[in-house]
């Protein structure tokens, strides 16, 4: 039996826990028809059974942290259409770790070792975000000129430190990491996944033209190094809705009364429309 | 309040660790410290990671490349290099950050971002332009002397066409550096970026063109860089010379406007007739890099500039007519034989 591992790769609150919360329940409980189901249950699935209950009541999933991170998933599945087998290894990494890996410009071994492994990566960014790398000048024109601080705020100036990245750089500068030694330089299938894409329940795009549109130095960045990264762009909503201590308790109530398979959502490249196990699918395809 | 997380002080600051808000978020919180997520393995944070643990893997540092890590790229592919000269506070800096800037909102003047070495510079460099930086005008932090010859690099390519890849070297060096060089020419021949470049960026500092007592300066100032870089070595008859006026909106409804416009038309057919025929190119540029006005077009002229860097030719090495030698042996006519293409 094959053994495939994937990465996991996003910053923090990205929704990478989420994902994995709606996609154990997912294949565990037979709700829905997926592309991927759960062959046999083995190993220790203590963490995915922890993050899946907070999931199934509608609450938001503990993140992962930095301690627990070495906490490798895996996962078995099988292809009804083919009998294919495969066992899913999520080396589930807190999103700080991604962070402090720009910061420090230091990774584990292990880390590198996982990378380096046959299988592809899952990249997740929120839609639910806001843009962290406006200009002064920008925001003067936004304003008409209007000069949206006093001389008096303008006392507060702050020093730069790498946790001013912005996001779309930090995410690019993880991608150009893999293509550098000492990782091994290969092709890689990248699934970007756009999580919380219910915060845009009107939107005529699609996950890629929000990418293109909210994060476009990744987007260009991904166009441009196609022998390096084979990507697609999917958009999820794991929990079905915005549930968090903000959004109001209708809201999680009305999800609450769903079947919880069918609160999720994932959107692009023909996946149906409540299985989140087509971008793994993809994922596990050859070339 | 406790906390099971080793080295968490949310029970004395009331901040967790692990960057949860609010703290009761966090799974280790209530838990008693010995409660280890492992019994067996103490999980070290990344914090730890230092430089001499066997599981540290050091990883690109994103900064700007200096002579050695240049000479290391090149071994890998080709480059074009730019050497932007200019005094303190020209422009050199805000010219590189906005173009950066531009890519950041998506492709600029025909080509998509591909990739950059020295993506944590350029982040640094712009960050006082920037909303995050609590600045109610955009700054532009200064090289230092010290920081000598570094480069800052950008891959991009034209439309999505990866063939089509061009990798820029931004040469930045301090304003004070090229200021003394055209005081002692001896120093010229220290400034390896100038005879190394594609395309030598002559910086005039339109703030002081637009002050009549700083304008004559300001002009003397770039046809002295000019004249001390031939004079010295650093340019010869290949050399490719762009004199980039910096900050033109200065210009726009300035009170002495047509005098502005003359002193330069006047300027600008000076140095071609007393330069024009020591290099293969001169030519004049205006741009805005960073007009505070919102009504006035961003990044005025930029795109213009950097097509000619990754569209034009560049340097024009003379030719070199290579003796033709004869070919004696049967070996080196064996060479004349063989096709050196596949057919199709």
């Amino acid at each position: 039996m094959t053994e495939v591992r994937h990465m996991i790769a996003g910053l923090p609150r990205s929704g990478k826990t989420t994902f994995l919360a709606a996609f154990w329940h997912l294949i565990n409980a037979g709700e829905a028809t997926t592309k991927l189901e759960l062959d046999r249950l083995a190993g220790d699935h203590e963490y995915l059974n922890t993050v899946v209950e907070a999931w199934r009541r509608c609450e938001e999933v503990p993140r992962t942290s930095l301690a627990s991170e070495r906490k490798s998933l895996a996962v078995h599945v099988y292809r009804p259409s083919t009998g294919q087998k495969a066992v899913l290894v999520f080396p589930d990494l807190s999103g700080e770790s991604f962070k402090r890996q720009v910061a420090s410009r230091k990774c584990r071994q292990s880390y590198l070792d996982a990378c380096d492994a046959s299988g592809g990566l899952l990249l997740f960014v929120t839609a639910d975000h806001v843009q962290d790398d406006l200009s002064v000048l920008e925001v003067a024109s936004m304003t008409n000129g209007d000069e949206a601080k006093s001389e008096e705020d303008a006392a507060q100036v702050v020093e730069w430190s790498p946790d001013l990245i912005p996001e779309q750089v930090q995410l690019v500068e993880l991608l150009q990491f893999l293509q550098r030694p000492p990782f091994k330089r290969r092709r890689r299938r990248l699934a970007v996944i756009v999580s919380a894409w219910d915060v845009l329940p009107n939107s005529k795009l699609t996950p890629e033209e929000w990418v293109c549109r909210e994060l476009p130095l990744l987007h260009q960045f991904l166009s441009a190094n196609r022998e390096s990264f084979k990507s697609r762009v999917y958009g999820v909503s794991a929990q079905g809705g915005n549930i968090n201590k903000h959004s109001s308790a209708n809201i999680r109530s009305k999800l609450l009364q769903k079947t919880p398979s069918e609160r999720i959502k994932c959107i692009g490249h023909d996946a149906d429309l409540h299985d989140l196990t087509s971008p793994i699918l993809w994922l596990m395809e050859e070339g | 309040m406790v906390c099971g997380r080793s080295g968490c002080e949310v029970a004395t600051t009331g901040v967790c660790v692990e960057g949860q808000t609010p703290p009761e978020a966090c799974p280790f919180f209530g838990k008693e410290p010995q409660e280890e997520i492992d019994n067996d393995e103490e999980l070290p944070a990344d914090e730890a990671l230092t430089d001499t643990d066997p599981e540290t893997v050091l990883l690109a540092s994103g900064d700007t490349l200096d002579v050695n890590a240049v000479d290391e790229f090149l071994r890998w592919r080709p480059a074009i290099f730019v050497a932007i000269i200019g005094d303190r506070d020209s422009g050199k800096t805000t010219l590189i950050s906005t173009i950066y800037d531009r890519y950041l909102r998506g492709p600029f003047a025909g080509y998509a971002f591909a990739g950059s070495r020295t993506l944590i510079s350029l982040e640094r460099r712009s960050h006082d332009s920037r909303v995050a930086s609590g600045r109610i005008r955009p700054e532009t932090p200064r090289t230092s002397i010290a920081e000598g010859l570094r480069f800052f690099h950008l891959a991009l390519v034209q439309g999505e066409q990866q063939e089509l890849r061009r990798d820029l070297m931004l040469a930045d060096r301090s304003g004070e550096t090229y200021r003394s060089a055209r005081g002692n020419s001896a120093l010229v021949a220290d400034l390896i970026e100038v005879k190394k470049a594609d395309y030598i960026v002559l910086l005039l500092d339109g703030g002081r063109v637009a002050n009549s007592e700083e304008r004559s300066g300001a002009m003397q100032a770039t046809r002295q860089n000019l004249r001390a870089l031939l004079d010295g070595g650093a340019l010869d008859s290949s050399a490719v010379v762009q004199v980039v006026t910096t900050k033109i909106d200065l210009f726009v409804d300035h009170p002495e406007r047509d005098e502005i416009n003359r002193h330069m038309q006047s300027f600008c057919n000076r140095l071609l007739q007393d330069f024009g025929s020591r290099v293969y190119k001169l030519t004049f540029w205006e741009i805005a890099a960073r007009a505070p006005d919102p009504e006035f077009e961003s990044a005025l002229g930029v795109e213009a500039l950097i097509c000619s860097w990754l569209n034009g030719a560049g340097r024009q090495s003379p030719s070199v007519i290579r003796p033709i030698v004869p070919l004696k042996s049967e070996f080196d006519r064996l060479l004349m034989r063989t096709p050196t293409e596949v057919e199709s």
